[in-house]
């Protein structure tokens, strides 16, 4: 069965996020090249290579190593997800033991970062709090880059009248601000934790989308896609077994700057209260209930705030320096939100 | 050029159809009960009854849909169901106000971010260009009530200069007292400051690397004339369109400013329509900011291919 080939300049007659097309497919001048050393590749012949020269390339791991514009805040990543998975360990307090009688206290050496309206100590709060924004960002980056690769994927494949309906739907959802749907997902289904992960997921679905599916009408050129389709397989195969491997390098970045925008989602969505409720410690949550007593207690506000700026400064550093890493020349600056 | 336009407002009254669809499922069919949720889980079958016949809901849902979205082309969104007052008057005072701090925000900071840009584009690799790098990746990266909360701290309660909420009376106009708008606007400001300074950044780069400024220099002109009257302007194409897509940030970072400020604007209508599960407000106020958003998106589009003859639809 013979697809039609697809113009990808075609693209760019649908809407605002004309530059991330080119990126990509701009990259392609740097020529299908073997895997690098070190690059498991599932597909030996058909690696489609996003700019890493594999004449003298080290191993993507190597490379962040040797970067410290990537090293470090990926080494301080690496620290909040220690302190996520033993937080309970490691925190002085049970995050939501009441102590009652000594609300808004100071930094002392019973609380060392003071403590709240409750008299709940907030480090062990700051600290277990980790979790609930890991878990929120990282599960809804993967529902999000997921079902956006599959859709983005199965659009650039198939082309045509296929491409043209999903694309326009995902527009269609586009054209919600993300924090918006956001809400209004959150409206729907009621505030609760698998909720913010399913509406910060289903802002993201159409995003990640539309960057696969540019990726896709790139690998869709290739002769392997061709091969397989001489062979006769089915387009399920074709999309999953020959698209998605070729297609990795975008979706890790597509992911990493996803995470970064997950964490700065979710902690809105908390501090507007419609995120993770009481008494699950959110650092979002916390600083809109410390805002109150700015003025007597601002250590209800400052540790949380330090931690979020910590986390979200050093997401994105990572994510900008791992896709300077993976795909020749970066992801093109604040084209998609 | 005028097909592409035309194409493109098709596509918008077409996009508005469907979230106006989606607007009104979400918040009348699919919550089932407004009536309910207004009332309260207490209420008797009977007042439940006697409420959704008041509101209408006893009709069919299409039925109402066609209501509604006639109503809404001729601006009547009904009455807020929580504030007794009809919401198209209101959310027309709070857009005025919101546009007011948006305004602002983005006056005091294009000029800023053009600059920062062209330095850091014109300087790349050098310490200037990390720094302005380095610190518009963290303001682009920042939640605006992590910024707000802090300028609170700093300004209103440990220096005492300026207030921390930008409370008004209902006429008041916030120009008639500035000094509450200064703290959400610079928190506004600090988000699109990075962005657009970062855009402004990238493209002053690929300009500086093109031939002919590169011919332009080889030729012997003054490389301040080059910078100025060669590169800047092809520069600034970019930098135009993201000027209009930074009316879509703004709209998440209005919401999230106007609750921290607590500031009477678009953005906390929004957050006080979804708490009170005021359905006709919610209604109106998402409709609204979704033609806005997408019409900032038309805008920056339009622009881009207007100031840049090699793209033709």
């Amino acid at each position: 069965m013979l697809y039609q080939q697809h113009n990808p300049e075609r693209q760019r007659a649908l809407g605002g996020i004309t530059v991330h097309h080119s990126t990509i497919a701009g990259s392609h001048e740097h020529g299908h090249g073997g895997q690098p050393p070190g690059e498991p590749g599932p597909d030996a012949n058909a690696s489609y290579d996003y700019g890493v020269d594999d004449t003298e390339t080290p191993s993507v791991f190597r490379q962040i190593i040797r970067t410290p514009g990537v090293a470090i805040p990926g080494a301080i990543l690496l620290m909040f997800l220690l302190i996520a998975v033993v937080a309970p360990l490691i925190a002085p307090y049970p995050p939501t033991e009441f102590h009652s009688g000594r609300s808004y206290e100071g930094p002392s050496a019973d609380f060392l970062l003071g403590t709240d309206q409750f008299g709940r100590d907030i480090l062990s709060r700051v600290l277990v709090g980790t979790r609930s924004i890991f878990l929120v960002s990282f599960s809804a980056t993967a529902f999000g880059v997921l079902l956006g690769t599959l859709v983005g994927l199965t659009a650039g494949y198939y082309g045509g009248k296929t491409d043209e309906i999903v694309m326009r739907i995902a527009d269609a959802v586009m054209s919600f601000p993300s924090l918006l749907l956001a809400l209004f997902v959150l409206t729907m289904f009621g505030p609760a934790v698998i909720n913010v992960i399913i509406a910060i997921g289903i802002v993201f679905i159409p995003r990640v989308a539309r960057i696969i599916r540019s990726v896709a009408l790139d690998i869709r050129t290739n002769q392997f896609i061709q091969a397989a389709e001489a062979r006769g397989e089915r387009g399920v195969y074709i999309i999953l077994r020959e698209m998605l491997p070729n297609a990795w390098p975008p979706i890790i970045v597509e992911s990493s700057i996803r995470v970064s925008y997950a964490i700065l989602i979710s902690a809105s969505l908390g501090f507007l209260g419609l995120g993770v409720q009481e008494p699950t410690p959110d650092w979002g949550l916390m600083i809109s209930q410390g805002r109150n007593v700015i003025a007597v207690a601002p250590w209800n506000v400052l540790a949380p705030a330090v931690a979020i700026s910590a986390l979200v400064i050093s997401t994105n550093l990572f994510a900008d320096g791992l896709s300077r890493i993976l795909l020749a020349g970066g992801r093109v600056e604040g084209a998609n939100e | 050029m005028l097909q592409f336009i035309v194409r493109r407002l098709a596509f918008l009254v077409f996009t508005l159809l469907i979230v106006s669809v989606v607007i009104f499922s979400v918040t009348e069919v699919l919550p089932g009960n407004a009536a309910r949720s207004i009332l309260g889980a207490e209420a008797t079958e009977q007042s439940v009854a006697a409420l959704e016949e008041r509101l209408g809901l006893d009709r069919p849902a299409w039925e109402r849909y066609v209501d509604w979205l006639f109503g809404a082309a001729q601006g009547d969104f009904g009455e807020s169901l929580r504030m007794n007052v009809p919401v198209g008057p209101l959310i027309l005072e709070r857009l005025g106000n919101s546009l007011a701090l948006a305004g602002m925000a983005l006056l005091i900071s294009v000029p800023i971010a053009i600059t920062l840009g062209v330095i850091a584009g014109l300087r790349q690799g050098k310490p200037e260009d990390h720094a302005i790098s380095v610190g518009t990746l963290a303001g682009v990266s920042m939640p605006e009530f992590v910024v707000g909360v802090v300028l609170i701290l700093v300004f209103a309660s440990t220096l005492s200069i300026l207030p921390a909420s930008s409370l008004m009376e209902p006429d008041q106009n916030p120009f008639s007292n500035p000094a509450i708008l200064v703290l959400p606007a610079v928190t506004l400001l600090a988000v699109t400051l990075a962005h657009t300074t970062r855009m402004t950044r990238a493209s002053m780069i690929s300009v500086m690397q093109t031939d002919y400024v590169r011919t332009a220099l080889l030729k012997g002109l003054p490389w301040r004339r080059v910078v100025l009257r060669h590169a800047l302007p092809n520069a600034l194409l970019p930098t135009i369109t993201i000027i209009a897509i930074n009316i879509g940030w703004m709209i998440g970072g209005l919401i999230v400013v106007e609750t921290v400020f607590s500031y009477p604007g678009l953005g906390q209508l929004t957050i006080r329509a979804i708490t009170n599960r005021d359905v006709p407000l919610m209604q109106a106020v998402a409709l609204l900011i979704t033609f806005i958003y997408a019409f900032a998106n038309l805008i920056a589009d339009v622009l881009y291919t207007i100031l840049n003859p090699r793209i033709r639809y």
